[in-house]
This record gives structure tokens, sequence and C-alpha cells, in this order.
């Protein structure tokens, strides 16, 4: 079965006075239709440069790919002009961004931005169009969609706004949805909401979905396959269940150990990984998270670690791996 | 694949989580650094401080001076002698300048440092106390401001210039020109009033006046160290136009405006009477205006890094 | 709103006590007040935090929990309603008294990137609470301040630099050293850690954590991510469009929500576990917070519940008892 979309050693820099920022340094991944993964990371981990660049929307000076390939639908993304990609964005792949409060034109109707997409892509007509924008308003959950076509985007709330923004992202029946930290700025309760939403979403209308987060509990909730990244690299990648009961890299490790869960039955104690995430622009040689991890060897600080296959499907960067490196294990959560 | 089983040791990280790489710089020291890879800005300063030198030090290395009249050698055209001419008593048009550049000069830089103090001061009070008193204070500035300044020069001139000294024209320009500075001053305070670094010092039990002087007004020198920047060249050209219709600087002595005043009478016969004073005032026009654009991509903040 | 004295909590012990404090905030429009809109930020809170103990706040964005702290602390004037410090009424202190309560009740700020004076050094900032106070001057200054920089794991050498120069979470325990610098006694924590990257936020935690032992701090730990605030805090008040709809202790809020608000913020937090995730009974609950200016009438919540009643409409629900000093104010309790 072909897949969605493939992603092979992706590159992509930033040329800055300063040099060059290596923001995504190798990255390799694919989604299949109908599967929901997350990316997880923290801030400057090159999860956001990853998925922009696979919806080209890196802007070209200072950005730039430099290597690897980008597969979608069987077509090469990355050496499409400006206008093909066009057609693509909005109508085969959807975004939804963090922020829904600067997401949306504030001097236009939601009416109008929706059908925008509507008359470009589908070519519908004025009336045609604007019933298929109040069937999307009820789709994400809007009451009184026809009322609220009318108005703008200061009269919605943030969660009703992200909303919105899923309505838009879905106008086409894009196959696959981006989502860039689509609950981050949102309440729980509302989060809750959006999640129910593209939970629905997915098993309706078989729509893949790439959800970029922080948040280990919104992937555990929403997605099937994880990839953990670090310093512009896939650090670890597999199912759910690899990654929460088998995870293999001392970075998920500590990210497991860092946060608290709701329901722990006492009082434990949280890890947080020391130090701070490497400067793209001077990386260090060798593993990006050897500065920070208590099991670095010798090894780690030299050269690059390989990909070791755990079983198919979850694979991990990190030398522990190697035959002749001591056993660490997984201590669990603290 | 084999590797050497040494490379499997633990090895201390060398790097200290705390450390901080790069070597300090203010915020003023980061400004000054950009402002110097703007080139316009920098070719700017650099004419500023040539005609600062010309205009203060320049005397001292020619023999002429601006008072002495020769009226055997009127309206001489441009000579090795006379770099800029002589006008019509005689007296040497480069000396002039520098003495004119003198005057005007210094009455930019002095208006400007008077419209600075009373503009911030207004400004800040407006701005920190808000609500009812910032009503009204802005409201003064409005019914102010919409009085052309001009008007006000001249009508202040009149009634308390009498023969224009400097002094009094520097106070007149400081007078009249404040009401920008104190709008854009009260701007800056009112948002910087609710940033939490401002809330955390009140917490603190930090005074009013602390919080003004050590956490309101330098965080808002950016915007005020731009205008007064704009401003000069503003109060440079508003004294040439009073000594231009003649209530400001009067003869002997001479600024840029008057100096162009002179020289407005020959224009086809002698035109460089007025051609020298009014470059004089162009430049420094432009000049400051490149440093004040400079100065304002310095300080942008979504310039950092 | 009455309340029901809280026997689990000996006078003695009680630190900070809140009673009835409402905050609302005129909205512009107009030179005279009649039929002037107000926002109900804070609309009667009652609790009490005994010495030691952490309190944690919690809600959604619009429930007033940081507006209740900032006018706990005085950065807002109450509209009306009591707050007692170790005993005594602060309400309304002003001049010394209030200098003198700023030193003992202090608060650490959300923003990392905010909450620090770009133009000043990182020594000045911290030592502004000893210039303030006249605390310490000269080298005792000095020396304090290293002292303060060393607690909150930073070197001396750090006391020269400005704040971009440092990290997010740097900065925030550099805020922390900030109000250290004044021993105060309670600590008001406003969203401390949202806006930093989760492996820092367990940074800090931590070191609130050590410093409440060592220090015998007490915290209102107030933010909107229960799972860390169930972490650090021993008994949990969760608000809801500015009223405190249920109190109890961490562990027991959890195993027992009694108020349909709290059960569905409970419900709606995802758990980094995917069996449990796959599990779960959901709640979901619909639409969204009233507008504060024009709250329902009776029971805030009753817009969104799922069991709301007629009565739910018709008369506001107070704080129950229901042991153990674990309150909620529902009609259906």
């Amino acid at each position: 079965m072909e897949r969605l979309l493939e992603v092979k050693d992706l590159q992509t820099s930033f040329f800055t006075y300063a040099g060059e920022v290596k923001a995504v340094d190798g990255v390799s991944f694919h989604v299949d239709q109908g599967e929901a993964i997350g990316i997880v990371g923290e801030s400057g981990c090159g999860k956001s440069v990853t998925v922009q660049t696979v919806m080209r929307l890196i802007p070209t000076p200072p950005g730039k790919i430099v290597g690897g390939s980008i597969t979608f639908l069987g077509k090469d993304i990355v050496n499409l002009s400006e206008k093909e990609m066009q057609a693509i964005r909005g109508k085969e792949m959807g975004m939804i961004f963090q922020d829904p409060m600067t997401s949306l034109n504030p001097v236009l109707t939601i009416g109008l931005q929706l059908t925008e997409v509507l008359k470009r892509h589908e070519g519908l007509s004025g009336q045609a169009a604007n019933k298929r924008a109040v069937d999307l308003l009820e789709l994400v959950g809007i009451s009184n969609p026809e009322s609220r076509l009318k108005q703008y985007p200061h009269q919605f709330s943030g969660g009703m706004r992200q909303r919105v923004m899923v309505a838009m992202a879905l106008t086409c029946s894009p196959k696959l949805l981006i989502a860039d930290e689509p609950t981050t700025a949102l309440d729980v309760t509302i989060q809750a909401q959006i999640l129910e939403l593209m939970r629905d979403l997915k098993n309706k209308i078989n729509t893949s979905i790439i959800l970029i987060t922080h948040d280990l509990g919104i992937v555990a909730d929403l997605c099937s396959r994880v990839l953990v990244m670090y310093g512009g690299k896939i650090i670890e990648k597999g199912s759910v269940d690899d990654i929460y009961y088998n995870p293999q890299h001392p970075y998920t490790w500590g990210l497991l150990k860092s946060i608290p869960r709701l329901d722990a039955s006492e009082k434990g104690k949280l890890v947080p990984i020391p130090g701070t995430p490497p400067d793209l622009l001077n990386p260090p040689k060798g593993c990006r998270f050897a500065p920070r991890c208590e099991h670095c060897m010798k090894l780690c600080t030299e050269q690059m670690p390989e990909y070791t296959a755990i079983n198919d499907g979850h694979h991990v960067a990190c030398w522990l791996q190697h035959p002749q490196a001591p056993k660490v294990a997984f201590e669990g959560r603290g | 694949m084999k590797l050497a089983q040494d490379l499997f040791e633990p090895a201390i990280s060398q790097i200290s989580a705390e450390h901080i790489n790069r070597p300090s710089t203010t915020m003023l020291q980061d400004a000054w650094r950009r402002f110097k890879l703007n080139k316009l800005a920098m070719t700017g300063l650099i004419t500023l401080v040539a005609l600062i030198i010309f205009a203060f030090a320049g005397p001292a290395f020619i023999d002429y001076n601006f008072k002495t009249n020769d009226l055997m050698n009127t309206y001489l055209t441009p000579s090795w002698i006379h770099p800029f001419g002589t006008d019509a008593l005689g007296r040497d048009t480069m000396a002039r300048i520098m003495y004119g550049g003198r005057v005007s000069l210094a009455i930019g830089f002095v208006s400007v440092l008077i419209n600075l103090s009373i503009g911030v001061f207004y400004g800040g009070i407006s701005g920190y106390f808000g609500g009812r008193v910032d009503n009204i204070m802005m409201r003064i500035v409005d019914i102010i401001y919409s009085v052309p300044d001009l008007l006000y020069v001249i009508l202040l001139m009149v009634v308390i210039g009498g023969k224009g000294g400097l002094l009094i024209i520097m106070i007149v320009l400081g007078i009249v020109n404040w009401m920008g500075m104190a709008r854009i001053v009260r701007g800056q305070i009112l948002a910087l009033r609710e940033q939490e670094y401002v809330l955390a010092a009140r917490t603190l039990g930090a005074s009013t006046a602390r919080l003004m002087l050590k956490h309101l007004i330098p965080n808002a020198l950016g915007p005020i160290i731009i205008t007064a920047a704009l401003a000069i060249p503003m109060a440079i050209f508003m004294e040439a136009f009073l000594s231009f219709i003649g209530i400001g600087i009067q003869p002997p002595f001479a600024s840029w405006g008057s100096l162009a005043a002179e020289g407005r009478l020959n224009i086809p016969s002698y035109p460089y009477a007025l051609f020298f004073p009014a470059a004089a005032i162009a430049i420094t026009m432009l000049a400051f205006n490149f440093v004040a654009d400079g100065l304002r991509d310095a300080f942008d903040p979504k310039m950092r890094k | 709103m009455a309340v029901k004295e809280d026997i689990t909590l000996n006078k003695e012990e009680v630190i900070l006590e809140v009673k009835d404090l409402v905050k609302h905030f005129p909205m512009g429009g107009g030179f005279f007040g009649q039929g002037k809109k107000v926002v109900h930020a804070v609309n009667g809170i009652n609790f009490k935090i005994k010495k030691g103990e952490t309190l944690g706040l919690v809600g959604e964005s619009g429930c007033g929990k940081s507006t209740a702290g900032r006018t706990i602390i005085r950065l807002y004037e109450p509209t009306s309603g009591q707050i007692f410090f170790e005993g005594q009424e602060v309400t309304n202190s002003s001049g010394d008294d209030l200098l003198n309560l700023r030193r003992k009740m202090q608060m650490i700020f959300q923003d990392p990137y905010a909450s620090l004076n770009p133009r000043m050094t990182v020594g000045d900032i911290v030592g502004e609470g000893l210039d303030i106070h006249n605390l310490a001057s000269g080298q005792a200054r000095t020396d304090r301040i290293c002292e303060l920089l060393d607690v909150i794991g930073l070197n001396p050498e750090h006391a020269n630099r400005f704040p971009h120069e440092f990290s997010g979470g740097q900065r925030q325990r550099i805020g922390i050293a900030r109000v250290l610098s004044v021993n105060p006694r309670l600590i008001i924590c406003d969203e401390p850690i949202s806006a930093l990257d989760v492996s820092i936020q367990a940074q800090i935690v931590n070191m609130l954590e050590e410093l409440q032992e060592k220090m015998g701090l007490t915290y209102l730990f107030i933010a909107h991510d229960l799972s860390m605030v169930k972490h650090i805090s021993h008994r949990i008040a969760v608000m809801y469009l500015g009223r405190i709809v249920e109190l109890a202790e961490s562990f027991e809020l959890y195993k027992n929500p009694k108020h349909p608000y709290t059960q569905a913020l409970l419900s709606a937090i995802p758990i980094p576990d995917p069996r449990v995730e796959a599990s779960k009974t959901r709640i979901v609950v619909q639409g969204t917070v009233p507008s504060p200016i024009d709250p329902p009438s009776g029971c805030y919540f009753r817009t969104r519940c799922p069991h709301a009643k007629a009565v739910c409409a018709e008369q506001v629900p107070e704080l129950k008892e229901l042991g153990s000093g674990h309150v909620a104010a529902c009609h259906l309790l």
C-alpha cells in the first residue's frame, strides 16, 4: 500500500548572519492513511520546522531544504513550484497552528474566510460554498452556524476559534491534517473537546493526523505512533506502547520521569533533565543529548549514534543499544 | 560493528550546565553594535561629527573670523583663500558658516534637552497615573497641539524674544515642542506599567519614584532617544526659519538660517551666499534623519539575536 | 456567602485567611457611573492557608485565580471582603504597614521573559528587595546577593549579567531569588511554570519544594495544570468564574471529586499512559465559560452542567462541608 507521506533524511537549515542553524538534521518517518502520529519534543527540537518543511512553508531566505526527500501521495514535494504547492495546501494537506488568535484574519468574517478556501479549491459558487461552510461549522461543533458565519474572529472565544481553524483546515477534506500545538493555548476542558473532535474526524473521514506537541498526555490519548525529537533529530520512534511502556532512549526516560501524573496514588519525585537544549548553530559533536545524559559514554561525545531496531517500527538512536555497551534499564517513573 | 571497548567508558560531561558562553552585553552595547552595521546610519553619524568639529574647532584653523568687514572684497566667488566666498560686507562666508553652525547646532541640542525634560516628566506622570489624571493631562496636550507651533514660536519670540538672544530662542523652541515627546513617553509608560517586572517591583514595595527612575523610564529610553534624535533637526530647521524671517538670530551674529536669509537677496548674481548655508542645513537634517532611522532599527527588540 | 468553620485548621496555624473576597473591574465607557459594565473577576472566595502548607488554586482561563492572587497581594485593591495575615486584618493596610506586609508576603510571576527588568543586572534585580527595605548595604548586600544566587543554583559572576543572557528556567529562578531576599513567609506563585518547557518545570517545582522544607515557607500555588498542582499542593481549591466550587486535600480531590465541574476537569486531563487513556470514561463538558461581565444567575456552572436542575438557576450554592475539610458548592450534594 502506498504511504500517504514519506519523509527520508530531511535536512532543513537556516542561514543566519551567525552561521548555519541545522534546525532539522536528517529526519525520516512516514504516515499512513487514517493514522495519527505524534511528534514530541521541547522547544527548539525542530518539530515545527519539520512539518513546516513538509508544507513548504519555510521562508526561503534564510531557510533552505538542504537535503532529503518528501513524498506525498507519490509526488515529490521538495521540488514543486510554489503554485503547485498552493494547489496541495488546503486541498490535500490542512494545517492548524498553535495560536488561534493570530491565525484568523481579524477584518474578514468567518464565513468569508471559510468560503474563500472552498471557492478557490473546489470551485464552488457562493451559495453552495456557504452551505458547505455551515456544514463544516456544524461538524466542528459550533452551534448556530448560519449566524456565526457572519461574525468576526474577535466575537469567538479561543476554543471556538480553534474549532474554526479545524473547520478551515478540513474544508476540502484533506488527506493529511497537520496540527502544530493546536491545544497549547487552550483550557483543558476545551482541549478535551478539540481532541474529541479530531478523534471523531479521524474515525469518520479517515484523515491522517500529524500532531505536534510537548504534552505526552495528549499523544497517549490520540496517537498510535510517536516520534521523539531532540536537537533536530528523531532520537526514538515507535508505537505508543513502545514509547510509553518500553522506552529506550535516555531522553525519553527523562521526559517520562519529569512529568507529574494526575493518577499517581502517592507523591512521587519529579526528576528534571539537567542542562539546556543544544545550540543548533554549534551542535555538539556526536550525540546531541550527550551533555545532558547521565549515561553518557566516551563514544557518545565522538560519534553520532546509529539507529537500532528494537522491533518492527520501534527505532532508537543511542549507543546504549550497542552490544558492547553496558546494560541500563529504565527505572520507571519517580 | 565492533568498536574499541574503552569507548564505552562513562564520560563526565564537560559542559557546566550554568555556563554562559557569550560575553555580557548591555542593551545599549547591543544596540550600538547593530547601529554600527547600518552603513547609512554610520554615514550620518560621521557626517554629524564632522560638522560639529567643523563648526566648533574649525575657526581655529582659518584666518578669518565672522565679523571682520572687508568692503573691498564683497561677493567674491569661492576660491582657495575664501573657500565659500564672501558676503555683502566682505566677511568670509566659511567663517560665518562655522560660527553659524555653532549657533544652529547648539540651539538644536539645547532646545531638545529642554523639550526632553519637560516631555519626559509630563508624559511620565500622565502615563504612570493613568485614569483621570492621564485624561486631563492629555486633553491639555491636545489643545496645545491643535495650534500650529510656528504660531506659538512667532508669538513667543515677539512677546518674550525682544532682541532674540540665543538662550531665549533655545527656551522658546524647547517649550513649543515638548508635546510630541510627552505623548510618546506617556504611551510607553502606559504599556510598560503592566509589565510583570514593574508589578514585581511594586510587590516588593517600590516607591513611585523608584518605579519611574529605575524601571519605567530606562525601558522607555529607546523611543525617547529616537524622538529626541528626530527633534534636533526639526529644532534646527525651526530656528533657521525664525532667523530667515528675521525674528531669530540678529546680525552680526549668524546662524545658518540668518545666513540663508542674507543670501536670498542676490540669488541670480551670487548664488553662493544662499547655497552654502542651505546646504549646511540640508546635510545636517539628512544626517540626523539617517542616525534616527539607524537608532530606531538598533533599538527594535524584534531584531534581537 | 457564609462559610462553615473548617475544623481541621487550628487558629494559630493559619497564616492567610481570605473572607468573601470580591474583585470587580469597571469597564470603560462614559464619565458617569450609571449602567457601566463590570467584569466580575472574583466573586466572593473564602479559604485559609496553614503555615507550611501549599494550597493549590486551579481553574481555567477567566476563572479569576490570578486576579485573586494579585488582589490578595494588593496589586489590585479588593472591591470588598477581608484579608487576614497571621491573624491581623490587612485588607486596607497602607503606608508603613503595607511595606511591612510586603516583606512577609511575596509573589512569583508567570512570564520569565517579562518578569525581570531587562535594563537591570541580575545582581540588582535580586538585591532590589534589600534596597527597598534597607536590609543590607555595601559588602553585606553583595554577600547576601551571592548567597541568594547560590541558593537558586547560579554563580556569583552571574550577578553582573543581564536577564536576556539567561534561559527561561534560569530567569524564573532569579525571580525566586528576588522574592527570597526579603525573607517572606508566604509566597503566592502565579502560574510560575506555565511558560517553561516540560523538563524545566520539574526543576522549578523541585526547587520550590526544597525551599519550602528548608525555610518553612507557605505557598499559594496558582496554576491551570492540575497534574502539577496536585503534585505540589497539600490541598486544592477549584475555581470557576470567580467562585470556589470545591476544596479538598489533593489526593481526595482526585479520588472523590464531588462537583460536576471538578469531575469534568479531571476527566479532561490527558494522562501519559495509552492504556489508561483508552479505558477512561470521558466527561466532555460542552460549551464555553460564560462571560464574567454577565454571569448566569444562581450557580455559574449550570449552563454547562449535565445535572442542572431548576434550583441551580435560582439559588447560589454554598460550600457544603463533606467531611475532613472537603467542601463543595453544589445543590446536588
